[in-house]
C-alpha cells in the first residue's frame, strides 16, 4: 500500500471541529474513539506505529469516519486530500 | 471507481475483565478501488474500514479494524452483559452513505454488469437475500474449559463473498 495517501491527525481533528462541533475523542489501546450526535466511531487508528502525536492516518480511514457522521460538505472544504 | 458489494462473516472469541465471550458476525462491506489501493469500507457494522494493494489484503485490514475495536471494548467493559450491549451499538451503528452505494453495487451485480470483472472473479458469490446481517454474542463457559467450545466459520469456505 503506497504512504502517499495519509492526513496528519491533528487535521483530521481540526476537520471535526469544523464540521462535527462537539465530537469527543476518546484514546483507547488500539484506535481513537470518536462521538458525535449520538453516535460512535470505534476505529480510527491511533496511527501505524502505535501511540504519536501526531501520526499519519490513511485517508480511507477518514474517508469511512466521514461518510459515518455524514460531514462530507464541510470535511471536504477542509481536507484537500477528500476532494 | 467502481465499487462492489461485500458480505462477510466473522467467527472469533474474545476475552475481557472476568469473562470470554463467542462474537459471530455476519455484515456488510462496500469494497471500492481507490488510488491508493483496494478499500473495504463496512456498511455494518459502519465505522471499520481496511485497506491494501489487493483485494485480500484490505479484507486482512479491514479484519484487523474490526477486532481492534472488539477488543478496545472488552478493555473498557466492566462486565459480559456491559462487553454486550456495546457490541450491539458497535454493530447497530450503520454507515449512511457506505449503504447507498453498496445497493447500488449490488443491483449492478445482480444486473450481470460486472461480470468476468477481476474483483468478483477474486471471490465466491453468495445470495445476499440468504444471508441474515446479525451480530451474536454468547459468554463462553470458563468454569468448564473444553475443546467443545471451539467454532468453525460456516459462512463460507473464506470470510469474504460478493454479494449476489
Amino acid at each position: 500500500m503506497t504512504s502517499s495517501g495519509t492526513i496528519p491527525l491533528k487535521d483530521v481533528w481540526k476537520m471535526l471541529d469544523a464540521g462535527a462541533h462537539g465530537s469527543a475523542p476518546a484514546e483507547r489501546i488500539h484506535n481513537w474513539e470518536v462521538r458525535y450526535n449520538q453516535k460512535t466511531y470505534y476505529r480510527l487508528p491511533l496511527g501505524k506505529h502505535g501511540k504519536r502525536k501526531n501520526p499519519a492516518i490513511q485517508i480511507g480511514h477518514v474517508r469511512n469516519l466521514v461518510r459515518f457522521f455524514e460531514i462530507d460538505a464541510c470535511a471536504k472544504g477542509q481536507l484537500e486530500q477528500l476532494r | 471507481m467502481r465499487s462492489y458489494p461485500i458480505l462477510f462473516g466473522y467467527r472469533d472469541m474474545v476475552a475481557g475483565r472476568d469473562f470470554v465471550a463467542f462474537v459471530a458476525t455476519d455484515g456488510r462491506a462496500l469494497c471500492t478501488r481507490e488510488a491508493d489501493g483496494f478499500w473495504l469500507y463496512g456498511v455494518d457494522p459502519g465505522s471499520i474500514a481496511g485497506g491494501g494493494e489487493s483485494v485480500e489484503e484490505a479484507g486482512r485490514a479491514l479484519k484487523e479494524s474490526y477486532l481492534s475495536a472488539l477488543f478496545d471494548i472488552a478493555a473498557e467493559a466492566a462486565s459480559f452483559a456491559a462487553f454486550k450491549k456495546e457490541v450491539e451499538r458497535f454493530f447497530a451503528e450503520r454507515n449512511g452513505p457506505n449503504e447507498a452505494m453498496w445497493e447500488a453495487a449490488h443491483a449492478l451485480v445482480k444486473s450481470g454488469a460486472v461480470d468476468g470483472d477481476a474483483v468478483a472473479g477474486s471471490l465466491p458469490r453468495k445470495d445476499a437475500a440468504l444471508c441474515p446481517r446479525g451480530i451474536r454474542i454468547e459468554q463462553v463457559d470458563t468454569e468448564h474449559r473444553d475443546a467443545s467450545q471451539h467454532r468453525f466459520n460456516t459462512f463460507v469456505q473464506q470470510e469474504y463473498a460478493e454479494a449476489a
